[in-house]
C-alpha cells in the first residue's frame, strides 16, 4: 500500500497545490512505482465520480460521460508513443482512466514502463461488455430454466440476510427481488 | 531503458498545472468510515417512509419503503409500485415475500446472530482500505432537496464493486447510491425520490396490502448443527484476497425442503454465498455455470452429486473463481 504522506501528494498534485520541486518528485516517484500509479488512477476515477454529482441526477454512464470527454480533449503528448498501441487498445487505455488529459498522459506512460499494466487493455474492455450485458438484460437472471430462475432468487434472498452493507445493498438486492422481471 | 516514457512528465507538469481541483484529499477516508457507520446507524435507529426509484440499464423501478426503528429492533415493508405488486416484510425475525404473481408467500428465517439487521461493520479501517480506496466529497450536492455528503468507496481490484453514496446530512440516511465498477462505470442506481424522515409510522403500514387468500405458503428454516452430517466434507480452495469466511450454517431450502449448507464469505463491504445442497437427479435442473440478474452474478457446478451454487453482488469473476474452487474432500 502507498503510504499516506505520498498520497496526499498525490491529492495536492491534482490540485495544483505543490511546489515545482515537490511536483518533479512526485511525478518521479510515479514514474517509478507501480502502486502510486495504480493510487493516482484510482483518484483521478474517484474524482471523476464525485464530479458527476454536480451534474443532472438521471441517467449516468460514465463510461460514455468519459469517452465523451476524450473526443473534446485530444492528447497531442500521447503522440511519441501511439505508435505501440493497437487502435483497439488505445481506445480501452482511454476509457480506463481519462478524466483529464493528463491522466491518460500518466496511463500510456505506464504502457511504456511497465510490462505489466495495471489493467490490461482486455480487462478494460470486458469491463465495458459486461456492463453493456447487465444493462441489455434488465431484472431477471439470465437462464432459459425457469427452476433455475426461481431457486437462484431463493438463494439471493438467503443471501441477502448476511451483505454487511443493509443499508445500501439491501435496499438495492430486496429492491430487485420485488421488481423481478416475470416477462418474456 | 525502461522509463521510456519519462520524456513525457514536463509536458505532462504542464498539463497538470490545468487540471481541475480534484475535490478530494487523501486524508478522507477516515471520515468516509465515519460516514458509513453514520448510514448503517441511521438504517439501524431512524423511522423513515418514502419512494425510491431502482435504475438497472434501461430498466427503471419505482418502490415505497416503510421503515420503522426502535431500540435496536427494525421492521421494514418494501412495495413494488410498478407491475405486480410484490412485498416483502422483513423485522429481526423472518423475511416475508409476498408474490401475488407466483399466488405464494416464501417465509425465510432470519438466520443471522443477533437481533438486529445486518450492519456494514466493516473489520477495522485498515483492513477494509486494503481493498477499497474510500474518499469524501467536498462539492456540495442535493438529492431530493436534502443535502446530501457524497462517498466514494473504490474497488482496488476487479473481485469487488465499489460504490458512490449521497448520505443525508443532517440524519446520515442514505439517500442515493450507486453501485460501480472498477472504472467508475455505473452499474446500478438506487436513489430516493421523496422520503420523510423520522416520522411516526402506524404499525398498519408494516402489513401486507395484498391478500394472502388462496396463497401457498412456503417455509425455511435453520437446521440445528449437529443433527445432519451430510455435507461435512466440503472445502472452499480459494477466495480473492481479503475474504473471510464470516457464516456458516445448514438451512431448509423453502422450495425443496432440503437441508442446505450455506456458507458467507465477506470483505466488510462485499459478500457471497456458497450454496451446497444434495442434487435430485430425477426430478432436479441443474444450474451449471455463470448467470446473473444485473450486478448480482452466480456460479453453479454439480460435484459428486451435489448442486454447488455461489451467489453474491460481486463482479461475474469473484463468483466464478470461489466455485471452481469448492471441493468434495475424499
Amino acid at each position: 500500500m502507498v503510504d499516506a504522506e505520498m498520497t496526499e501528494h498525490i491529492s495536492a498534485l491534482m490540485d495544483s497545490e505543490l511546489s515545482e520541486l515537490e511536483r518533479a518528485r512526485v511525478l518521479k516517484a510515479l514514474a517509478r512505482d507501480r502502486d502510486l500509479r495504480e493510487t493516482w488512477e484510482r483518484y483521478h476515477i474517484i474524482r471523476a465520480a464525485l464530479n458527476e454529482d454536480l451534474g443532472p441526477v438521471s441517467s449516468t454512464d460514465l463510461g460514455a460521460r468519459i469517452a465523451e470527454r476524450i473526443g473534446q480533449f485530444p492528447s497531442p503528448e500521447l503522440k511519441g508513443g501511439v505508435h505501440r498501441w493497437k487502435p483497439a487498445m488505445r481506445w480501452a487505455g482511454n476509457l480506463a482512466l481519462a478524466a483529464s488529459v493528463a491522466a491518460v498522459a500518466i496511463l500510456s506512460v505506464q504502457w511504456f514502463v511497465s510490462s505489466e499494466p495495471s489493467w490490461t487493455p482486455q480487462q478494460v474492455a470486458s469491463a465495458r461488455l459486461r456492463q453493456a450485458d447487465i444493462q441489455r438484460r434488465g431484472l431477471r437472471w439470465d437462464t432459459r430454466q425457469p427452476e433455475v430462475a426461481r431457486q437462484l432468487n431463493m438463494y439471493l434472498v438467503e443471501h441477502n440476510e448476511f451483505m454487511p452493507t443493509s443499508g445500501m445493498n439491501g435496499v438495492m438486492s430486496y429492491g430487485r427481488f420485488v421488481s423481478y422481471d416475470n416477462g418474456p | 531503458m525502461r522509463y521510456a516514457g519519462f520524456s513525457l512528465f514536463p509536458i505532462l507538469a504542464a498539463t497538470l498545472l490545468l487540471s481541475p481541483g480534484t475535490g478530494l484529499a487523501a486524508s478522507t477516508a477516515a471520515t468516509a468510515y465515519d460516514w458509513l457507520m453514520k448510514m448503517n446507524r441511521a438504517t439501524r435507529e431512524l423511522n423513515y417512509d418514502g419512494t425510491f426509484v431502482f435504475q438497472q440499464g434501461q430498466k427503471l423501478e419505482a418502490m415505497r419503503i416503510i421503515h420503522w426503528a426502535d431500540k435496536g429492533s427494525v421492521k421494514e415493508r418494501l412495495v413494488s409500485l410498478n407491475g405486480t405488486a410484490r412485498e416483502i416484510i422483513r423485522d429481526d425475525q423472518q423475511v416475508m415475500c409476498y408474490l401475488p404473481d407466483r399466488k405464494s408467500v416464501v417465509v425465510e428465517h432470519r438466520l443471522a446472530r443477533g437481533k438486529s439487521f445486518p450492519v456494514i461493520l466493516p473489520k477495522r479501517l485498515e483492513q477494509l482500505q486494503k481493498h477499497y480506496e474510500m474518499q469524501l466529497g467536498r462539492m456540495p450536492a442535493r438529492v431530493t432537496g436534502r443535502d446530501t455528503q457524497v462517498v466514494v468507496i473504490l474497488p482496488r481490484d476487479s473481485y469487488r464493486y465499489g460504490y458512490r453514496l449521497w448520505a443525508d446530512k443532517e440524519s446520515g440516511l442514505l439517500l442515493k447510491a450507486d453501485l460501480i465498477d472498477q472504472m467508475g462505470s455505473t452499474l446500478e442506481q438506487f436513489m430516493f425520490t421523496q422520503v420523510n424522515i423520522g416520522v411516526t409510522i402506524d404499525p398498519q403500514e408494516l402489513e401486507p396490502d395484498v391478500s394472502t387468500d388462496n396463497m401457498a405458503w412456503y417455509w425455511g428454516k435453520r437446521i440445528e448443527q449437529g443433527t445432519v452430517t451430510l455435507f461435512k466434507g466440503w472445502s472452499v480452495g480459494q477466495v480473492p484476497s481479503g475474504f473471510v469466511l464470516s457464516n456458516k450454517l445448514m438451512r431448509k431450502n423453502p422450495r425443496r425442503n432440503k437441508p442446505v449448507e450455506h456458507l458467507v464469505y465477506s470483505d466488510g463491504l462485499a459478500a457471497v454465498s456458497i450454496f451446497i445442497e444434495k442434487f435430485d437427479k430425477d426430478g432436479g435442473t441443474a444450474m451449471k455455470g455463470q448467470s446473473s440478474m444485473g450486478a448480482v452474478h452466480a456460479f453453479g457446478d454439480v460435484i459428486n452429486d451435489h448442486q454447488i451454487t455461489v451467489v453474491g453482488e460481486v463482479p461475474a469473476a469473484t463468483v466464478e473463481l470461489i466455485g471452481k474452487s469448492v471441493r468434495a474432500r475424499p
